[in-house]
């Protein structure tokens, strides 16, 4: 796929998204919590490219934080800034853990995911993680890992890995 | 070594630049924020209203089937409530007339406690639950200013105004980990002390009560009203009701958790208080 294309359909679907997790999905939140669908989908992005390559992670993070600050109505350089340090984090890190294997693995997926959400919500709404972050925290998670599923089974269709 | 060593100052420059220009492309979106976030807000409007309608639609055909017999047991409740309410109304009008026909005695006929705040109404098109803000579309166009407060159609207190765009707005829940607001809790004893307390947020459409004196008698379903005391609310507006009581006689004061009367099914139309600081 054109590198360009890639980059207009991320753009059109982080638009999508922000709208939908400001207007839509509030009304099916669970107990305050609603899933943060922008950023599951930059996590995505982020896992899903070459450890070594930074164009698509960077990019996804610039989009994302601008429409998550756009339609969660914080400020550009907090969660554009947030989202950068993910991207180096996860980068280094799937960078040491694929030296042996070569794959997408699941275990490496949701614990990643996990703390990646964990950091960003921490440092975006600064508060104790109590009852009801978690439940926020685990409801984010199931959609990421159903996503995650999602997002391999068109890759293995579209590149074969 | 050496090719490997100019391979890599020749790539330094085209790294420096593009990190330039990302800073820079930043730095234009934080200088010129407020203009941006307007004119988005602006361009999706339609499509931010017609996904907060079709949610919201949504949300209740689910929750009518989800929660059916929860509904039929609330409805009848309610009107065994309202059936008690009906005669207490019966009751005030009497009461009323008479109040009215004492005053024309008097010579006071105008009673200054019944003038009606200017409303201003807005429309949500967006909402942040786990950081307590929301979005209208009245902005400082519409002569929206901060703090102003902001009510339902139930005249139950949503939040105030936080930050004003040309034509939007933020409004600060009451439920935003940073909202503090004070309340009194309504009493069936009208010759009791009133009790005075605060109503803190605590993210998530979640808030709770604090700052109660431990020596104040308060129980579940004790009704919190605005107390004007703070000066950004006028007084006697809806807020919650008390669910649990945390009383702990080593601590000085008494916490409760409480349940918000506001709720996003009826935040479609909101109204913004525009001249209660004038008064």
């Amino acid at each position: 796929m054109a590198i360009w294309l890639k980059f207009l359909i991320l753009f059109l679907l982080f638009g999508f998204l922000g709208l939908s997790q400001g207007s839509f999905l509030p009304h099916f939140s669970i107990m305050g919590t609603t899933v943060n669908l922008i950023f599951i989908i930059f996590f995505l992005a982020v896992f899903f490219e070459e450890p070594q390559k930074y164009t698509q992670g960077l990019f996804s993070a610039v989009i994302a934080g601008f429409f998550l600050s756009v339609f969660s109505f914080s400020f550009f350089e907090k969660i554009i800034g947030c989202l950068i340090v993910i991207v180096f984090a996860i980068k280094y890190i799937l960078f040491l853990l694929r030296k042996k294997r070569d794959k997408y693995p699941i275990v490496y997926f949701a614990p990643l995911f996990l703390l990646s959400y964990i950091f960003f919500n921490l440092l975006i709404t600064p508060t104790c993680p109590n009852f009801v972050f978690l439940i926020g925290a685990v409801y984010n998670l199931v959609i990421a890992v159903f996503c995650f599923y999602l997002c391999k089974k068109f890759l293995i269709k579209l590149y074969g890995f | 070594m050496n090719v490997f060593l100019t391979k890599r100052n020749a790539m330094l420059p085209k790294i420096l630049i593009k990190v330039i220009v990302f800073l820079m492309f930043i730095g234009f979106l934080v200088l010129f924020q407020e203009q941006f976030k307007n004119f988005f807000y602006s361009i999706s409007e339609p499509l931010q209203k017609t996904f907060w309608k079709a949610g919201n639609s949504a949300s209740n055909f689910l929750g009518s089937v989800f929660y059916l017999n929860d509904i039929i047991e609330e409805n009848e409740e309610l009107t065994i409530k309202n059936r008690e309410l009906l005669e207490e109304v019966a009751v005030l009008q009497q009461t009323k007339i008479e109040n009215q026909a004492l005053k024309d005695i008097i010579g006071n006929g105008q009673d200054s406690q019944n003038k009606e705040y200017k409303l201003i109404l807005a429309e949500t098109i967006g909402i942040d639950g786990c950081q307590g803000y929301l979005l209208i579309n009245r902005g400082s166009d519409n002569g929206i200013l901060e703090n102003m407060p902001v009510i339902n159609a139930q005249k139950v207190l949503v939040g105030k105004i936080f930050e004003v765009y040309k034509n939007f707005s933020k409004v600060m829940l009451i439920s935003n980990k940073n909202s503090v607001l004070d309340i009194k809790i309504q009493k069936d004893d009208t010759l009791s002390f009133p009790i005075y307390g605060v109503v803190r947020g605590d993210s998530n459409l979640i808030a709770f009560l604090d700052l109660i004196p431990i020596d104040s008698e308060i129980k579940n379903n004790d009704i919190l009203i605005t107390s004007s005391l703070d000066g950004t609310f006028p007084k006697d507006i809806l807020v919650g009701k008390i669910t649990e009581v945390n009383k702990d006689d080593l601590k000085p004061f008494q916490t409760a958790k409480i349940q918000l009367f506001f709720n996003l099914n009826q935040a479609n139309k909101l109204f913004i208080i525009s001249d209660y600081k004038l008064k």
